[in-house]
Order: C-alpha cells, then sequence, then structure tokens
C-alpha cells in the first residue's frame, strides 16, 4: 500500500488526471458528433450502438493510451536512474506490482469515464433503449482485462528499456494491427492481441449492403476470447516479472 | 552554420533504433491494406487506386501523426535528458538555427518514410498482379503528403521541444489525429495541421481531383510550417533555460 501511495506521489503534478480526463473529452465529442442525426430505429438501438463504437474507439487510442501511461509510470525511475536504490528498500516484484497496480487505476478511471460519457450521450440522445445493466458491466470488466494486458505488455518494455521509442513503436504497431483486424475474420483476428478489445465486445453489427442499413445484436458472451485474454495476462504478468526482476539496474 | 547544426542532429541519432519506426509501421500499413485489399477485390475494382485506400487511410489519421510524434520526441529526447538544454543553449548557435535543424531532419525522415511507402504500393500492385500501369498521380500523392506533413512535423516539434516528455507529445498526435479525422468530416480539413495529410494523400478518393487547387493546398502548408516555426522558436527563447 505504502508503495502505491510513493507510486501516486512520484505522480504528482505530472498531470496525469488531466491525460485520463483528455481522453474522456475527446470520445465525448467523438461520440456526440457520431450520434448527431439519429433516427427513431437508430435511438433504439443507442446502448448497443455506444458500446460497439467504444469498442472499435478503444482498439484505436487506448494502445497508445496505454504506453503513454506506462511510459510516464517507469520514466521517472530511468531519469533519475533510480531502481538499484529502490531494490535496496524493496522487493522488485513489489515495485513492479505497485506500477501495475498504479497504472490499472488509471485506466479502471478512464473505462469508468467512458460509461459516463455514454450516460451523457445517451440523455442527449434521448435512447429509447432500455439501460442494459448486464452487458454494461460485461462491458467495463472485459476493458478492463484487455487494458490491463496492454500494460503489462507496454510497461514491461518501458522498464526494460530506457529510450520508450521501441514501446511506443510497439504500440503503433499494436493500434494499426487491431484497427485492421476488425475487417478480418475472427479466426485471423484472433491471433491479434490488439483485435481482442473487438473480439470482446458484446455488440455485433450488421450491414445490409442494399438497404445501406445498420443493424446492431447482441452477441453470446465470448466467453472463450476472454479467457485467452485472462490467460495472455496471467502469462505476461509472469514474464514481466521475470524480466524485471533480472533487470541489472 | 545550419550546416554544421544539421551534422549534429544526424551524430544524434546515430545507432538509435528509429529505423524500426521507420520500417515497420509503413510495412504493416501495406501489408494489411494489402491483405484487406486481396480480401474485398470484389467490391474494390479500382485496382491501384482502391489498394491506394486501404493502404493509407488508417495510416493518415492514425498512425502517420503518431509516427511524427515519436520522430519529434526522438529528436528532442536528448536535450531533455539530464539537463542538455542547458550546454545546447550554452553553444554560439542561435536558436532558430537548432529549430531549423531539428525541423529539416524530421522532415528527412518523413521524406525517406513517404518514399518507402511509395516503393510498398508499388511493390504490393505487382505482387497482386495488377493489369495497368501505376498511376502517375502516386507522385503528387506522396510530395503533397509530404509537404502536409511538415505541417504536422512543425507543429509537432513545438509540443516536443516545450514538453520534456517522451510520451505526452505521442499521446497528443494521437488525439490530434482522431480530432483531424473529425474535422476532415466536418469539412474543416483544410484549417487543421492534423488533416492536411490525408488531403495531401488523397487518402479517400484518389480517383478526384485535390480538395483544392495545388497552390492553394501549398500555401495553406507553408503557413502554417511558417506560423509553428516562429512560435516553437519563441516557445524556445522563453522556457528552454
Amino acid at each position: 500500500m505504502n508503495l502505491l501511495k510513493m507510486e501516486f506521489y512520484k505522480l504528482r503534478h505530472r498531470k496525469m488526471g488531466l491525460m485520463v480526463v483528455g481522453l474522456a473529452c475527446v470520445q465525448l465529442l467523438y461520440m456526440m458528433w457520431a450520434t448527431k442525426d439519429m433516427t427513431i430505429a437508430e435511438q433504439s438501438q443507442g446502448w448497443k450502438n455506444g458500446i460497439y463504437s467504444f469498442s472499435t474507439l478503444n482498439a484505436m487510442m487506448m494502445p497508445l493510451f496505454i504506453a503513454v501511461i506506462a511510459s510516464r509510470i517507469s520514466d521517472i525511475e530511468h531519469k533519475g536512474n533510480t531502481f538499484k536504490s529502490l531494490k535496496t528498500i524493496t522487493s522488485s516484484q513489489k515495485l513492479l506490482d505497485a506500477k501495475i497496480l498504479c497504472g490499472g487505476i488509471y485506466l479502471l478511471s478512464a473505462i469508468l469515464l467512458q460509461v459516463l460519457v455514454l450516460f451523457i450521450v445517451s440523455k442527449q440522445r434521448h435512447f429509447t433503449e432500455i439501460l442494459p445493466v448486464g452487458y454494461m458491466i460485461y462491458y467495463v470488466l472485459s476493458t478492463f482485462i484487455m487494458s490491463m494486458i496492454l500494460l503489462m505488455l507496454q510497461l514491461s518494455l518501458s522498464l526494460i528499456w530506457g529510450n520508450q521509442m521501441i514501446a511506443f513503436m510497439v504500440a503503433i504497431a499494436g493500434a494499426f494491427l487491431g484497427l485492421y483486424s476488425m475487417f478480418f475474420s475472427e479466426k485471423i483476428a484472433r491471433w491479434i492481441l490488439w483485435g481482442y478489445y473487438a473480439l470482446l465486445s458484446p455488440v455485433r453489427m450488421n450491414w445490409d449492403e442494399t438497404t445501406r442499413i445498420v443493424d446492431f445484436y447482441w452477441t453470446k458472451l465470448p466467453i472463450v476470447n476472454l479467457l485467452v485474454v485472462i490467460l495472455g495476462l496471467v502469462s505476461l504478468y509472469i514474464i514481466g516479472k521475470v524480466l524485471f526482476v533480472r533487470r541489472e539496474s | 552554420m545550419l550546416r554544421r547544426a544539421l551534422k549534429a542532429e544526424n551524430l544524434k541519432l546515430k545507432h538509435s533504433p528509429i529505423w524500426l519506426a521507420f520500417i515497420i509501421i509503413p510495412l504493416i500499413s501495406a501489408i494489411m491494406g494489402s491483405f484487406n485489399y486481396y480480401e474485398n477485390r470484389e467490391i474494390l475494382t479500382s485496382q491501384w487506386y482502391s489498394l491506394w485506400t486501404q493502404h493509407t487511410i488508417f495510416y493518415c489519421y492514425l498512425c502517420f501523426p503518431a509516427l511524427v510524434g515519436v520522430y519529434c520526441s526522438t529528436i528532442c529526447r536528448l536535450e531533455h535528458i539530464n539537463n542538455n538544454w542547458k550546454s545546447v543553449l550554452a553553444e554560439p548557435i542561435p536558436l532558430r538555427t537548432i529549430y531549423l535543424a531539428k525541423l529539416l531532419t524530421t522532415m528527412k525522415m518523413v521524406l525517406g518514410t513517404q518514399i518507402f511507402i511509395g516503393i510498398l504500393f508499388w511493390i504490393s500492385g505487382k505482387v497482386l498482379g495488377f493489369s495497368i500501369p501505376l498511376p502517375k498521380e502516386l507522385i503528387s500523392w506522396l510530395v503533397l503528403g509530404t509537404v502536409a506533413g511538415g505541417v504536422m512535423v512543425a507543429f509537432q516539434l513545438g509540443i516536443s521541444l516545450c514538453i520534456r516528455s517522451f510520451a505526452v507529445p505521442i499521446g497528443i498526435a494521437l488525439i490530434g489525429g482522431i480530432a483531424g479525422l473529425a474535422a476532415r468530416a466536418a469539412g474543416v480539413g483544410l484549417l487543421f495541421p492534423y488533416s492536411l495529410f490525408a488531403i495531401g494523400m488523397c487518402a479517400n478518393s484518389p480517383e478526384t481531383q485535390l480538395e483544392c487547387p495545388i497552390f492553394v493546398f501549398m500555401g495553406i502548408c507553408l503557413g502554417f510550417i511558417g506560423c509553428f516555426g516562429m512560435i516553437g522558436i519563441k516557445r524556445m527563447k522563453k522556457g528552454m533555460a
């Protein structure tokens, strides 16, 4: 707990909260723009549309946002060369856990703000669909787990290499791959880690080419995909920990 | 003086893993775009033009701004660590020369990326077995893209010079790219620095003419570069020491 407090203490005046709020503001503006001419039929599918749009937005924005969070959490140690001195007062494992928890809190805040954005949009655009509480909880949970796996990956890269360029290259490539994977079949998309934001979404879209009408529908919860992500999260946590502990300074 | 400053910038980039960005991102764009084209070739019938949209549509709004963010953060990284700005400012070189050297070095990287994108586009078309020759417009898409990329470079460089963090300017670039998409959709793309690249590259509709006459487009881009350059140099003078 003390280590976690210290992580937040190190990040004070670094405007991390502002970044989280900034992301939510951009998402709010985008959603307001995307839903500006909603028909009655679209209003009756408002929540499905919202969750689907956020799954796409997350695939685009979250990899880089997470890379920024991971980089900010680790660059203070690189700048001050403080890894070794920190390791004299606490174990590497505990230090890494504190950093993961700290990043996780920022990510959870960002995801909860997404829900708030959806609520604002639902009020402004007069959604007639009843709020799907269960699906909403699933959305928050699955998005959080997916974001945590990316946080583990980015944090490992940011902690291992002082030059943050490598971590950001992976994030940009990931965002790109995740976005493209939405156009591929699920079989192929399953091989792309960043594509799981879309794969975990409980909403699918049906686009009629002749009438040009978009129809959203709930799908069976993709539990297998969720299990794959949880397994990946545990594996990455173990690999990240081993690499961080072995890091010399 | 400028030549020596440019040499110094090149020296700072020596052995930097920047080539990773230079190669990987355009390569992903080409492979995924070509694959997507192949999967949807029944709908996408305009061969080279359709392939161009698939190669560039996400690249222009999402990856290129972030890539420029990485280039600019990398070029300012050495000065930001260990308070090196102080020693740079102690050198008998005008601030505008330092800024210009950084701008030109980043532009060199952008130009290299554009050339690589062109080569990958040509290779992709050959692999997909297109029967018609490569469109002549490719050169103008790449040149206009490079000039419009200069606007993004000038803007991001100002941010990277002011903010002593590697990550934050890239985050701003990401938000800028998404905002660029919205600005283009809202019809004000020509007035927004992050939309100009996609307009120059004709990412949405390569078969049609540029949204405005070329000289107007060039004028807007050069005007933006000049403005951001002046603001950047002013900010350097104010806040670096």
